[in-house]
């Protein structure tokens, strides 16, 4: 079994960390990616967990940063690292999402098959006023299991959205627009 | 002002939640499907022009191997100009055969009160849920680390095994003295049984981090709770009779 915490001082979670059940305690946690790395999002939020087949650790985590930069100029990122069941050695910390563009949302679940199923929801920037920046949203797209991304339905004015996978056979994602409550599936993972 | 409707499918004036239930076919087109519209917020039509119109707060979605889908959100009526944004969050977790729990913040319309921590079971293939039991005491507004009380209370955590045994996790209070600390409690079920009392299972925090618990579940009923601090790690395996 393994969980993820957030570590760090209040209210700024400094670093994902990972500890899995030993049978009668947790394991020390191993941190797998913190505040002092480079590049530096200034916070980690929404970790999650997912146990992929074989029993690797699938860690996910947003670097929380500019939402108006792309990931790869340091805004804010979704990423992720593997730690095998045998070694419990984190591999690489990788994006779960290309790092050209601007999110406005993500959401994380396996399908039937255990493979990683990651939806986000491209955004665009907009200026509230002089000072903020946030990104509004304008599309939802998916990649299975690391691959290309998957062009999906426009989003209406809407951030509240679940992705629903395993162990249904089709990964669905159900989004709220401001009348309807809509649903889409995602076949073929 | 912002009205939030009774929840529809359990009794009592908390945040509304709505419902949807979807059979799911297996497709094997390697392809997004084109959206379908499965329900419609429930807020009254008729509202006053020019008001920020309905919205849905929190979503979430679940499965069972056949591909029955389960839908909750809370939806925030307009009734005045001002909508609080905040709030209304809830846990959501459902099993392979689509026994589900419901855990959400309840807040009491009596001025003053705190809320506390309400769970809700549905049983596979059930329209509604029943057995709706509050599970947690008045969750008290600790100081944070700026010696302030920002009145927030993190959305409790949700898990459900197989056989539908279930656990509950939230950010309580520790009595232990006054105006500190708050800790992780939590409540578990065997299935068919209602939640037992609630235990505490983490040392208390000084302050009131702003995150919650994580919890799951395991298929030989074991559940699992962990939860962050500045700190230390701490967990707790209740074992559901």
């Amino acid at each position: 079994m393994w969980i993820t915490n957030e570590y760090g001082v209040y209210p700024t979670p400094g670093a994902v960390t990972a500890t899995h059940w030993e049978g009668s305690a947790f394991a020390p946690p191993t941190t797998l990616v913190s505040t002092t790395d480079w590049p530096r999002p200034s916070s980690f939020v929404a970790p999650g967990i997912l146990l992929a087949r074989g029993g690797a650790a699938l860690v996910q985590w947003v670097g929380y940063a500019d939402a108006c930069s792309t990931p790869a100029n340091h805004g804010q990122r979704f990423d992720g690292a593997a730690i095998p069941l045998d070694t419990g050695a984190p591999v690489e910390t990788h994006s779960l999402v290309p790092v050209d563009r601007l999110y406005a949302g993500y959401a994380r679940a396996l399908d039937a098959q255990r493979q990683p199923v990651t939806v986000w929801l491209d955004g665009r920037a907009f200026a509230p006023d002089r000072y903020g920046c946030e990104t509004l949203p304008t599309a939802f797209a998916a990649s299975v299991d690391g691959g290309p991304p998957i062009a999906g339905p426009p989003a209406g004015d809407t951030r509240a959205f679940a992705l629903a996978a395993a162990p249904g056979p089709t990964p669905t994602l159900v989004w709220a627009e401001p009348r309807r409550i809509r649903l889409a599936e995602l076949s073929g993972s | 002002m912002t009205r939030r409707r009774p929840i529809r499918s359990l009794a009592g004036p908390i945040a509304g939640i709505a419902l949807a239930f979807s059979g799911g076919d297996a497709v094997a087109a390697p392809s997004w499907s084109s959206p379908q519209t499965i329900a419609r917020p429930t807020c009254p039509a008729k509202v006053l022009r020019g008001l920020p119109p309905t919205r849905v707060v929190d979503l979430h979605a679940e499965q069972n191997a056949r591909g029955d889908r389960l839908v909750a959100w809370v939806e925030q009526c307009p009734r005045g100009w001002r909508v609080d944004a905040g709030g209304g969050e809830f846990a959501l977790a459902a099993n392979a055969r689509g026994e589900a729990v419901l855990a959400w913040k309840h807040q009491s319309a009596e001025a003053g009160a705190a809320p506390v921590v309400v769970a809700a079971l549905r049983r596979a293939g059930a329209p509604r849920f029943d057995g709706e039991q509050r599970v947690s005491a008045p969750l008290v507004d600790v100081q944070n680390a700026f010696g302030g009380h920002d009145g927030v209370h993190p959305t409790p955590a949700a898990a459900v095994a197989d056989d539908g045994s279930a656990i509950v996790a939230w950010r309580g209070a520790d009595a232990s003295a006054p105006d500190c600390c708050s800790a992780i409690e939590a409540t578990v079920r065997a299935s068919g049984e209602a939640f037992a009392p609630a235990a505490r299972v983490s040392a208390p925090y000084r302050h009131n981090p702003a995150t919650g618990p994580a919890v799951a579940m395991a298929d030989d009923r074991t559940a699992y709770v962990a939860c962050g601090s500045p700190t230390s790690t701490a967990s707790i395996r209740p074992r559901a009779p």
